[in-house]
């Protein structure tokens, strides 16, 4: 019992503990907390890992959830070069990156 | 890229088409049931294109039948199409077997052997000396066995030091180090005379043992005795000795040669033609007809181009190519002094070319007679200081 509820106390403390073992433990913070993880390699790639589904896909503008903030991409030519289960990659004229909460 | 594009290639994969209103759900089912896509392109709002595997096209429909969306091929990529496509083309598949197989039978030979190294050994010796030691053109790399060639090659050739084979594909490299022949010495127990190598006034003369028949400021001519082994003394009567010393000489040598006093010069025009021919087997076919140059003044420059694949493995087939470039001859009169100097320097390297050894060169002269309006005779003179004796045995 005594288990379970340190369990839930734990998960009510949830992003503050998580942060402070990622911290302590050097840990990539994106497996900890579960935030996305983007690299841009100029402004024609940019790899999304830690995703979780595409809203909208368009030339100029691809949507993509993920868990803690919903992605906006803008461009022109924009193109899904791969997509797996972990990792999205988009090229083409990116012109602007939104994070809407 | 090229590596990710080339083994999507080799398993092959299908462009497809989709349509519907549910891309993005089609993309995120496809995402979570990993199949892989790629290169996907909207096209309008409701259609798509995009690549994936064979293997994920055939876990499409449950997909496709779930979003409602419409999929149509539209190219099929890879190998395993080729193949597919190929399928009942047995003399096709033989075909390629075939080819492999020449291609190996080919390149188990040796077609080229590459010499370096050999300065005073001629290549032809070499070669003649290698094949009867087995390894030729055209012989079988696997019947090559290199260390015993390269110990009956050491046993042959006296003047070798070393000599080392190695077989690159087709090719054998043979690389080699020549000895360096020690003069031959007379034994310090036979008794031997000095007598000279070269006409010429003696300079020097210093002398270890024997008697010295000649003194300095003596001329000599080629073969005169200069010391002698035999001594003839009244208390001991005639005795043989080895006779030893230097007998350093003045020597002249004389060099002449006619040079003109005009130069051509061979201009390139531009015009050009080549002409090919395939060489196999020692067979030469031409690729050209009419044999016929329409230049009057051209050079001829020839190339050889060896089938090859990769830097070693050579096919012994030989394409030929025959260049012919036209030039217009100029002819342009050089004044005489630069005549002269060109000449001189011509005759002086001929002239460094012909002696050996140890050579000390006192005085140089040159003169010129005109032979006609156009030519002049160039005579080199060269007084040199060098060491003319040489050992004879005594016969007794």
């Amino acid at each position: 019992m005594r288990r379970k509820r340190k369990k839930a106390e734990e998960a009510n403390e949830k992003p503050n503990i998580r942060e402070k073992i990622s911290k302590v433990l050097e840990l990539p913070e994106e497996i900890i907390l579960d935030v996305p993880k983007l690299q841009f390699i100029g402004n024609k790639d940019l790899s999304i890992e830690n995703y979780k589904g595409i809203i909208e896909y368009s030339d100029e503008i691809i949507r993509i959830n993920t868990k803690t903030h919903l992605l906006k991409i803008m461009g022109h030519k924009l193109e899904i070069k791969t997509i797996t289960e972990e990792e999205i990659l988009i090229t083409g004229d990116i012109t602007g990156l939104e994070f809407i909460a | 890229m090229f590596l990710v594009n080339l083994f999507h290639f080799i398993k092959g994969y299908v462009v497809i088409v989709v349509e519907g209103y549910y891309l993005e759900r089609f993309i995120n089912i496809c995402a979570r049931r990993q199949l892989y896509l790629w290169d996907i392109k909207k096209m309008n709002g409701y259609t798509m294109r995009l690549k994936i595997s064979i293997k994920g096209f055939k876990r499409l429909r449950p997909i496709a039948y779930k979003t409602k969306c419409k999929v149509r091929i539209l190219t099929k990529n890879g190998i395993p199409f080729i193949l597919y496509r190929y399928r009942k083309r047995k003399t096709f598949l033989v075909g390629i077997f075939l080819f492999i197989a020449l291609l190996w039978y080919m390149t188990s030979f040796i077609w080229v052997i590459e010499i370096t190294g050999n300065e005073n050994i001629s290549k032809e010796e070499i070669l003649s000396n290698l094949e009867m030691c087995g390894l030729k053109v055209g012989s079988y790399k696997m019947g090559v066995d290199i260390d015993t060639i390269q110990d009956n090659m050491m046993l042959r050739l006296n003047k070798l030091a070393w000599i080392g084979i190695e077989v690159k594909g087709t090719k054998a490299y043979v690389e080699i180090k020549e000895r360096r022949l020690a003069p031959p010495i007379l034994e310090r127990h036979i008794p031997c005379n000095i007598v000279a190598a070269k006409d010429g006034v003696i300079k020097n003369l210093v002398v270890k043992s024997g008697q010295p028949v000649v003194k300095e400021g003596d001329t000599v001519t080629k073969g005169q005795l200069l010391v002698s082994g035999v001594l003839n003394s009244q208390v001991e009567g005639v005795r043989y000795v080895h006779s030893m010393g230097s007998v350093k000489a003045r020597t002249w040598y004389e060099k002449s040669k006619e040079f003109k006093l005009i130069k051509t010069n061979r201009i390139p025009t531009g015009n050009e033609m080549k002409r090919y021919a395939i060489t196999f087997l020692g067979k030469t076919i031409n690729l050209y007809i009419n044999s016929g140059i329409p230049y009057e003044n051209y050079d001829k420059i020839t190339y050889d181009n060896e089938l090859r694949l990769g830097k070693d493995y050579i096919i012994p087939i030989t394409v030929h190519c025959e260049q012919y470039k036209e030039v217009a001859v100029e002819e342009k009169s050089i004044s005489l002094e630069q005549a002269v100097e060109e000449g001189t320097q011509t005759l002086q390297q001929e002239f460094l070319k012909e002696v050996s050894g140890e050579i000390e060169i006192l005085n140089e002269n040159i003169e010129h007679i005109f032979v006609d309006e156009q030519t002049i005779l160039l005579k080199y003179t060269v007084e040199c200081m060098e060491e003319i004796g040489i050992q004879e045995k005594i016969e007794i």
